[in-house]
């Protein structure tokens, strides 16, 4: 039982910030800044719930300045129409950089901000945010699928025309959409820097946000497949830890780190050619008003 | 580029150093002492090299983030061949073909999946440049370590495979000549060659090339190759030139660095030269500044600031020229 | 004569210089279905857009139910009560019917996450039934038919209070076999005491279901009038205006077609099918000869893209059998542009800015586009020879009058006409067999579609012949030897170019 618990505990940080993902891509746009944006949440949620001592007010800080840095980059997808994976890969050097120097300098200040308080276990060893996690699986399905605000994202990403012919403004969708990536990257990134481990490393999120975005590709842009993939995802990742732990000598140690990864490729490349992602992925730019 | 100076120095500032203290040791990091400038330049060669991988894809409209990991699987191929018992001169020149291999054919299977499922670029490198990580992980755990079997890390490359130094008793070493070069061809390649004009015809016109018959596929293929190519190339530089050795971990994110050098080149293969320079100079300039107390991922933090004040010039631009055209 | 639901006067629509409507009126009255013919160009769409408020009037009124009003946004007009099916759909297609009325169902407060799913359901399914329909609300739009997904559009158009129903086009989707409940349909919305107006080139359809008919021409009213008192004739020949040829009459061309005579047949289509996106060709047939302009005459939309796909290596044959100067293609078998190009097949697009040239290159540039690899534009294989591509581009920069006379001007700052010159100049310089030319003289004025056409006639000359498919009539009267009409995919047989206009646009509106 501690195993699937486990799984499910390491799987939230990637799945909360794949469905961040999945929800931009929905409406159209490519967020490669998703790892960039777990961080600047795992950061926040560190040093604002040492500070304050209490790890609520961690998780609120992380998904601010996760929105914040999510409006950064609409402003310059949707405002000034600029590429979205150039924009994503700049949001990432800044949240790479910007959490490094922070960290470091709250490192040689005041070391122990950055050890803080983790969430306490609430069922079966879970956290909170873990469980936040395993409620979005039904709850997303049921925003995308089963509200008029879900269906209008949907459309947004697929026939735009058809969203301002029904009088409603694609502007806001993409925008709402964005702003909800990022709030759902701040809860990931606190997940992983309050929920699992309790403190904040340098590039923590050791490429996790890009696993995600493939993860997102995998599953088909459905809150259920992604949700699959995550778990797949985690598991493999937990059972290296505890192979590793085990002293394995049946594969060397490098070679099942990169397993999930090598599976992740092969999953993206026998993807039957009829799955394809939202029509208008990546094209915000004026004519599609 | 005065909002990024600013918004740099406002950074610095919360960082609690001084913003010129910073500027200062900069400079004096990156150019103060000769052994300062040769560090400059032995930075600056990897990223150029990286950064011509990343302009000659993008040119063609794809975005070849697994550039990082070409680099390390040219890394990987440059450290087997340079142990190998190759007669003296040849030696380098076998290293440094066997770096271009390993990253050609790192890129071969994201160009696959592009040709045959029409994956893209962006997302099959990417998790390309993992499973990179860990080879390089593996390989000097098992088949390449060293005799000794201590550390992860692979036996030096034979003395003969070595690129010699520039001017003895500085880090710079021949590599800047190849660099440099490398620069200089494709920029001619580019502007001159059948291919580069194909190359720019389907960058700037995929649909017409197309229809009116260019082969377009083979094109893009042969471009990621030529890509991936070249990040091996950086790699096998980098070993043959400054470390010698593979080590885990390897790389210091050359080829992330590398789409900010590019960019900033305006995809320019000459261009490209003064980018990593100031890139080079930056990444020198703050490990030497470090000893005065500035941490070194301030430089992400300028590289990132750099990529939107360009995004931000460019829109401005557009805004001005569209302005300008209606009055 | 009780008060118009809808009228429409004076309405004049300019787009800088070009003139789209000019002082047309019409009045619709409630119940009435009304036709709007026109060919390509003659307002028809433009008239639509301002009634359904996707764009505005430069003059004239609108007055609903006597009131006036103005739409800034398709909303307004909805709003108002003017419902409007698209000839391209509004519908989402990954979402089911459902759902998309769920979108398209204007909710005045925004409430977000209400799912009235099964009251859309319900209220959906007894219109459908009440018109007879059999349709499926849950499956997802992109995987049902054409003629299912048009009928939903018009469910959609439907909801909430309609005083005016607009179909654009509506039964350019639609098989035979599915008019005649479709005209059922429009009778009983109309029976309910909504106002119809329809967008057709059909002659038969306007002759089957419209009570009155306005044909536009260039933007005016020609004719208006009950269908009663006019016949097909009549509209044919109010929509395509005299016999008074716009174009340079040129001499002697059917003598030498003529002289050609019988040799080799350089292209032959069997009963040939092919898909290219939208556009569909059901069945093509036709046998060209060396020398010959062969016309394919057409409203817009009625399989020319997959005709001209099909004939230029862009898509593959689906069915039947097809033989370009002699080599013979099967069905299924793949397919290259450049594989036609060296059959000697040139293409002349029909978006020349997006599928001719590439239009941030120079005019040099797009002339030798596809052929930089020859050894006449290289030395020593690999490198450019910019001094023969710059000769050679200068060459055809005077031989076809391209201006401005240089050919390093990037090709985006040309006018319309020079940038199709420059199309035409790289298809013809390369001496080829066939030339697959797509509306090439669409956007040009008189003295450059003169020069298109003299370029054309010309280069049959030495034997090569050109496939014409337009859908301007009088340019396919003045250059091609023989024509045919495509009507919803399929071609009609071969006639010669003197059964002249009546007849072409009879049959160009579907009539046999």
């Amino acid at each position: 039982m501690s195993v699937i618990t486990d799984i499910i505990t390491y799987a939230a940080p990637v799945g909360l910030a794949c469905y961040g993902g999945l929800v931009s891509e929905k409406v159209g746009i490519v967020q490669i800044s998703l790892e960039g944006m777990m961080l600047i949440g795992a950061l926040t949620a560190v040093i604002t719930a040492s500070v304050t001592g209490y790890t609520i007010v961690g998780i609120i800080a992380a998904t601010l300045f996760a929105v914040l840095t999510a409006a950064l980059h609409s402003v310059f997808t949707l405002m000034m129409r600029a590429d979205h994976v150039i924009v994503g890969t700049a949001v990432n050097f800044l949240a790479i950089g910007i959490t490094g120097v922070l960290s470091r300098a709250f490192q040689k200040s005041n070391p122990t901000i950055l050890k803080a308080q983790s969430l306490s276990p609430i069922i079966w060893g879970m956290n909170a945010l873990t469980l936040v996690f395993l409620a979005l699986v039904p709850l997303l399905w049921w925003l995308l699928y089963r509200t008029r605000l879900g269906i209008g994202l949907t459309a947004t990403g697929e026939h735009p025309k058809a969203v301002t012919a029904a009088g409603y403004s694609v502007h806001h969708y993409r925008f709402f959409a964005s702003l909800g990536c990022g709030a759902l990257c701040g809860l990931a990134g606190a997940s992983l820097s309050i929920g699992i481990s309790n403190n904040f490393t340098d590039n923590m999120t050791a490429s996790r946000g890009f696993v995600a975005l493939a993860l997102i590709v995998v599953g088909r842009w459905s809150p259920i497949w992604t949700a699959v993939g995550t778990l797949c995802f985690a598991s493999l990742d937990v059972l290296q830890a505890s192979l590793q732990a085990g002293g394995n000598t049946l594969l060397p140690y490098p070679i099942l780190l990169a397993l999930p990864y090598i599976l992740t490729l092969v999953a993206l490349g026998t993807a039957k050619a009829s799955v394809r992602p939202p029509k208008y992925l990546g094209m915000t730019s004026d004519s599609q008003i | 580029m005065l909002i990024a100076l600013a918004t740099c120095a406002g950074i610095v500032s919360i960082a609690g150093a001084s913003p010129v203290a910073v500027a200062q040791a900069l400079l004096q990091g990156a150019t103060g002492t000769q052994y300062n400038i040769s560090n400059t330049l032995v930075q600056t060669i990897p990223l150029l090299v990286t950064a011509l991988a990343v302009i000659v894809a993008f040119r063609a409209e794809m975005f070849n983030i697994g550039v990082e990991g070409q680099f390390l699987l040219g890394a990987v191929f440059a450290c087997w061949a340079g142990q190998l018992a190759v007669p003296g001169p040849v030696a380098v020149v076998v290293t440094l073909l066997a770096s271009m291999l390993g990253g050609a054919l790192w890129a071969l299977i994201p160009a696959i999946m592009l040709h045959l499922r029409g994956v893209q670029i962006v997302l099959s490198s990417l998790i390309m440049n993992f499973i990179a990580v860990q080879v390089v992980a593996w390989v000097v755990r098992g088949p390449l370590q060293e005799a000794v079997r201590e550390y992860p890390q692979s036996d030096p490359i034979r003395a003969a495979a070595e690129l010699p130094k520039v001017v003895a008793g500085l880090q710079l070493h021949t590599g800047i000549w190849i660099a440099l070069a490398m620069a200089v061809f494709f920029d001619m390649l580019l502007r001159f060659t059948v291919f580069g004009q194909q190359l720019k015809a389907i960058g700037n016109g995929l649909r017409a090339s197309k229809t009116m018959g260019l082969p377009v596929s083979r094109i893009l293929v042969s471009t990621v190759l030529i890509s991936g190519a070249l990040g091996g190339l950086a790699g096998g530089i980098q070993i043959a030139g400054v470390t010698h050795f593979l080590a885990d971990p390897y790389s210091k994110g050359y080829g992330y660095t590398a789409i900010a050098v590019a960019l900033l080149a305006r995809l320019s293969p000459v261009g490209a030269i003064p980018a990593a320079l100031l890139f080079g100079a930056l990444t020198s300039g703050s490990s030497a500044a470090q000893s005065a107390g500035i941490p070194v991922v301030v430089l992400q933090v300028i590289q990132a600031v750099i990529l939107f004040s360009i995004l931000g010039a460019r829109f401005t631009r557009t805004l001005l020229a569209k302005s300008g055209v209606k009055s | 004569m009780s008060q118009p639901v809808l009228s429409i006067q004076n309405i004049t629509k300019s787009f800088g210089d070009f003139v789209a409507l000019s002082d047309v009126s019409l009045n619709l009255q409630p119940g009435e279905i009304h036709a709007v013919l026109g060919e390509n160009g003659a307002g028809k769409s433009t008239l639509l857009n301002i009634l359904a408020g996707m764009t505005q009037a430069t003059s004239g009124a609108i007055l609903l139910n006597g009131a006036a009003v103005r739409f800034t946004s398709a909303v307004d007009a909805a709003k108002a009560g003017i419902g409007m099916v698209h000839q391209h759909f509004m519908l989402v297609p990954t979402l089911s019917a459902t759902e998309n009325l769920l979108l398209a169902d204007m909710v005045e407060k925004r409430d977000w996450f209400s799912w009235p799913a099964g009251n859309i359901r319900k209220r959906i399914a007894n219109q459908a039934a009440s018109f007879g329909w059999d349709v499926d609300l849950d499956a997802r739009i992109d995987t049902q038919t054409v003629g299912a997904q048009q009928r939903l559009e018009i469910l959609k158009a439907l909801q909430g209070e309609r005083k005016v129903l607009l179909l654009d086009e509506p039964t350019a989707v639609l098989t035979p076999g599915e008019l005649p409940g479709f005209f059922a349909t429009i009778k009983a919305i109309a029976a309910t005491g909504t106002g119809i107006i329809i967008i057709t080139h059909k002659l038969d359809e306007v002759m089957a279901v419209a009570d009155t008919v306005t044909v536009l021409r260039r933007g005016k009213v020609v004719h208006h009038g009950s269908t009663a008192g006019t016949s097909v004739q009549d509209l044919a020949r109010e929509m395509v205006g005299d016999a008074s040829n716009a174009f340079a009459v040129l001499t002697a061309k059917h003598e030498v077609s003529q002289a050609v005579g019988m040799s080799d047949v350089r292209i032959m289509l069997q009963d040939a099918a092919a898909v290219d996106g939208e556009s569909v060709l059901r069945c093509g047939n036709l046998a060209i000869r060396a020398g010959e302009i062969f016309g394919v005459a057409g409203v817009d939309g009625n399989g020319q893209g997959a005709l001209a796909a099909l004939l230029t290596g862009n898509t593959e044959l689906g069915a039947g059998s097809m033989s370009i100067n002699g080599d013979d293609i099967f069905p299924h078998q793949s397919v290259s542009p450049r594989s036609f190009l060296a059959k000697g097949v040139s293409y002349i697009p029909a978006d020349r800015q997006q599928d001719g040239l590439v239009m941030s290159m120079s005019i040099a540039e797009n002339i030798v586009l596809d052929r930089v690899s020859e050894p006449t534009f290289t030395r020593y294989g690999m490198l450019l020879d910019r001094q023969a591509i710059r000769e050679f581009a200068e060459r055809e920069v005077e031989r076809f009058d391209i201006r401005p006379a240089d050919s390093s001007r990037i090709v985006s700052s040309l006018s319309g006409g020079n940038q199709q010159k420059v199309v035409i100049a790289r298809a013809l310089s390369r001496n080829p067999k066939v030339v697959v030319a797509v509306n090439p003289t669409r956007g040009l004025d008189v003295g450059a579609i003169a020069y298109v056409h003299r370029a054309l006639r010309a280069a049959t000359a030495n034997g090569c012949c050109v496939v014409l498919i337009s859908t301007e009539l009088d340019e396919i009267l003045a250059l091609s030897d023989r024509v045919s009409v495509l009507y919803d995919g399929r071609m009609s047989e071969t006639m010669p170019f003197s059964v002249g206009k009546v007849e072409l646009g009879r049959l160009m509106g579907g009539t046999h």
